[in-house]
């Protein structure tokens, strides 16, 4: 695995780090997820990543869970 | 100085804006809905020196965009009801992204106040804040607060009154969204001011911006067509210029300002809020034994409910018992009295029936309080995200479900929070499957009376869970048939684990509690003298004198009108295994639930005439089987959703197709399998005595 290559969020293991690039539109979600701080260049801690499960992501001060199918839309590095 | 002044309170979920509001207006509250949106309203009154001061808790949003009817009910209110203050309730432990949205509030030009809420967390925490800078920085007073202990909740109401006295707007920010942007801004700017005549200079500024968010409430309120035009095109020129769309450069540049305006003034030694949560959390939602502990947890809430609230139970149960012997002893012992019998049977042994189950009722609103406001709640939404996935639905709407277990009319407006159509409905159908408060008399009553104490507790157990089953079942079936498509994807914060605070949990409690405690009183009073009147006339004018006193009152019962519906409705029941009598509780169940438990009381109680030494529960034992019990239960989780359900689901889905069609869909299902266990039952001679 190449960590400077983008890749799906849903793709990270658990308890790494990575930088977030860009988040592919869904349903107007986007603009709700940028309020809550997915914008490009955040850094997010991935704290729980179970095949198939929802991703649980640290980022700035807060958790946020994130359903499997929105994680796949989110490209990190 | 004002008399009397509007405040709102605007915040991020899990702020603490709730408990500031408790601690502001403690018991002088109410719950309305704003007009033509179904967002629940709260408002409240607290004074300060010679002023009143009308506070309104807006709704929990992340930002005021038109995402979600939320964030547009707290972005209207604050543009059109022009409150005189709007305090910032911003959660200092989390400061970037509650800041958004104060950034947000302040672009709206009413006056603000920033409350600095959880203020000791965030110092705990080692966060040390110059809030002078700050508040010049961002361009508004800031207050510390501690919601939960009311530290500085004074201070910030003197801030208020002083601000919404002074009635300047906060200065906006000066966010710079970078040369392009600021181009397209301006741009937009100029035409809105030359074609629409904007005056205000902010307002037209902060329209461009929304404009180019792609805000669409906003956009339908333009009516020029180039404005839409000249948007469109900056906003590709945006798009092709900085590689991504507008409304997240927008976001980035404010987030951008933000961190930039807490580096000068907040110095962290680097620990963040999460730690203690986060060791929580490495246990209970872990993957193995995350799913163990929920279940222990619901387990321990039901166990909570019964075995706690028997003694009180038992205490309003001899209350009642004793003010019908009272009311009863004023007249000479045998009279037949319409009044005695009225006072006695009716009101008494029917609204006596239902409020006799309050303490469970308060007792389970107290645990899901509790589960909510510690941020339990969150969590087990995330660990049942995978099992509601399977079903076609997500983890968020399993929160809805669990109110349902407290009544299904706020479980169906909870589902409010589901962004997509088809997940609302679906969710909304199957609610009714998950057992509710009202329901839990009709189960207290049965399972004590037909089985062995060690039973109890796993009866009503299992109750639950045969309707959560099914209730996954249906979901599953409408997700794949009439509510086809791919899901939405879903996000939820998690909020770190707390302290519920007691007052916060009681009045959470008494908001849902007193609903039940309300409907005791007039729905179920009424019902109750009506239930009463219907099973009293008419009366036979010459009773057999030779028949003996049973055979007689049997007579008389079946005789009246409810009588005589519960025997029509016999033929239909029989293969259930209901008599006449549980038909005419089924009727009055309908009204709602736990009138069956009034209606049986007043049954039997016409049919006993003076003598009330024998217990409801006894009499069951003495005419029914546990089988019959059993099937009682199954019937009435599953059957008809009472009539307050099929309005609330009229109302939410917007369409009487969907109430009828969850009405029809699930009596239908009831008598189905209710014919199923009772004949089954019969044939193996399972419970039969």
């Amino acid at each position: 695995m190449h960590p400077n290559l983008p890749m799906p969020l849903s793709d990270v293991p658990t308890g790494r780090a990575v930088v977030l690039r860009r988040v592919r539109e869904v349903n107007g979600l986007v603009a709700r997820l940028a309020a809550m701080g997915f914008v490009p260049g955040v850094m997010i801690d991935v704290h729980q990543n179970i095949k198939n499960g929802p991703v649980i992501v640290g980022l700035k001060d807060s958790r946020v869970m994130l359903g499997r199918d929105m994680a796949e839309k989110m490209a990190v590095e | 100085m004002k008399e009397q002044i509007t405040m709102a309170l605007v915040g991020n979920p899990n702020s603490g804006k709730t408990t500031l509001f408790n601690s502001l207006t403690g018991s002088h509250q109410h719950v309305g809905n704003y007009p033509g949106v179904t967002v629940e309203k709260k408002e409240g009154t607290c004074r300060f020196a010679d002023t009143e001061v009308n506070v309104v808790d807006l709704p929990g949003t992340y930002s005021l965009t038109a995402y979600s009817i939320e964030e547009l009910v707290a972005r209207n209110f604050i543009i059109e009801e022009k409150p005189d203050v709007v305090v910032s309730v911003i959660d200092a432990s989390n400061l970037e992204r509650n800041l958004y949205l104060a950034l947000q509030v302040m672009e709206l030009g009413r006056p603000v106040v920033m409350a600095f809420n959880m203020s000791d967390v965030a110092h705990a925490r080692g966060m040390e804040f110059n809030l002078e800078l700050l508040s010049s920085l961002l361009g508004a007073p800031i207050v510390p607060t501690v919601g939960n202990k009311s530290t500085g909740v004074q201070e910030m109401l003197a801030t208020a009154v002083r601000i919404a006295a002074d009635g300047r707007p906060a200065n906006t920010p000066d966010i710079r969204y970078g040369k392009d942007l600021e181009e397209a801004i301006e741009h937009i700017r100029c035409r809105l001011v030359k074609t629409m005549s904007f005056t205000d200079d902010r307002e037209a500024r902060w329209t461009a911006i929304k404009l180019l968010e792609n805000d669409k409430e906003v956009a339908a309120r333009i009516q020029s067509p180039e404005i839409h035009q000249d948007t469109q095109v900056e906003r590709s020129r945006i798009e092709a210029l900085l590689g991504d769309s507008a409304e997240m450069i927008i976001a980035d540049r404010r987030y951008g300002f933000i961190s930039g305006a807490c580096q000068e003034s907040v110095r962290s030694t680097i620990e963040s809020r999460h730690t203690r949560s986060d060791r929580i959390d490495e246990i209970v939602i872990h993957r193995f034994w995350g799913l163990p502990i929920f279940l222990s947890l619901m387990y321990l809430v039901f166990w909570l409910t019964f075995t706690v609230g028997t003694p009180p139970m038992d205490w309003l149960d001899s209350l009642f018992g004793w003010m019908g012997r009272i009311v009863a002893g004023l007249w000479p012992a045998g009279s037949d009295s319409i009044l005695k019998s009225l006072l006695v049977d009716g009101i008494i042994g029917g609204v006596g029936g239902v409020m006799v189950f309050l303490p469970n009722i308060m007792l389970l609103f107290l645990a899901i309080s509790i589960l909510e406001d510690s941020g339990y709640m969150a969590r087990a939404a995330f660990m049942m995200d995978r099992l509601m996935h399977k079903i076609g639905l997500h983890g968020k709407s399993f929160i809805p479900m669990l109110t349902g277990l407290g009544c299904s009319v706020p479980a169906i407006m909870a589902t409010r929070t589901l962004d997509n159509q088809r997940d609302r409905l679906t969710t909304m159908l199957v609610i009714p499957l998950v057992s509710c408060g009202a329901r839990l008399p009709i189960y207290a009553l049965v399972i004590p009376a037909f089985f062995p104490e060690a039973w109890r507790v796993p009866m009503l157990w299992l109750i639950y869970v045969i309707g959560i089953a099914l209730a996954i079942l249906c979901a599953k079936l409408l997700r794949s048939t009439l509510f086809k498509g791919e899901s939405v994807p879903f996000v939820m914060e998690l909020p770190p684990y707390r302290m519920p605070t007691l007052k916060g949990m009681i009045i959470h409690m008494w908001e849902r509690g007193g609903v039940y405690l309300k409907k005791a009183g007039s729905m179920i009073l009424g019902i109750s003298i009506i239930l009463w009147a219907l099973t009293s006339f008419p009366m036979i004018k010459n009773p057999d004198p030779h028949s003996s006193a049973k055979d007689r009152q049997a007579a008389e019962l079946s005789h009246t009108v409810a009588g005589r519906i519960g025997h029509a409705m016999e033929p239909l029941i029989k293969p259930l295994g209901f008599d006449w009598r549980i038909g005419t509780a089924m009727i009055g169940a309908f009204a709602a639930k736990e009138v069956f438990v009034a209606q049986m009381g007043i049954v039997f109680a016409v049919g006993e005439g003076d003598e009330r030494s024998e217990s409801l529960r006894d009499k069951l034992r003495a005419n029914y089987s546990p089988l019959v019990g059993f099937c009682i239960m199954l019937f009435m989780l599953i059957s008809a959703p009472c009539m307050a359900t099929i309005a609330v689901t009229r109302r939410e889905s917007n369409s009487w197709k969907w109430a009828l069609f969850q009405l029809g869909g699930l009596t239908l299902m009831a008598y189905t399998l209710t014919l199923l266990v009772f004949q089954m039952g019969t044939l193996f001679g399972i419970g039969i005595k």
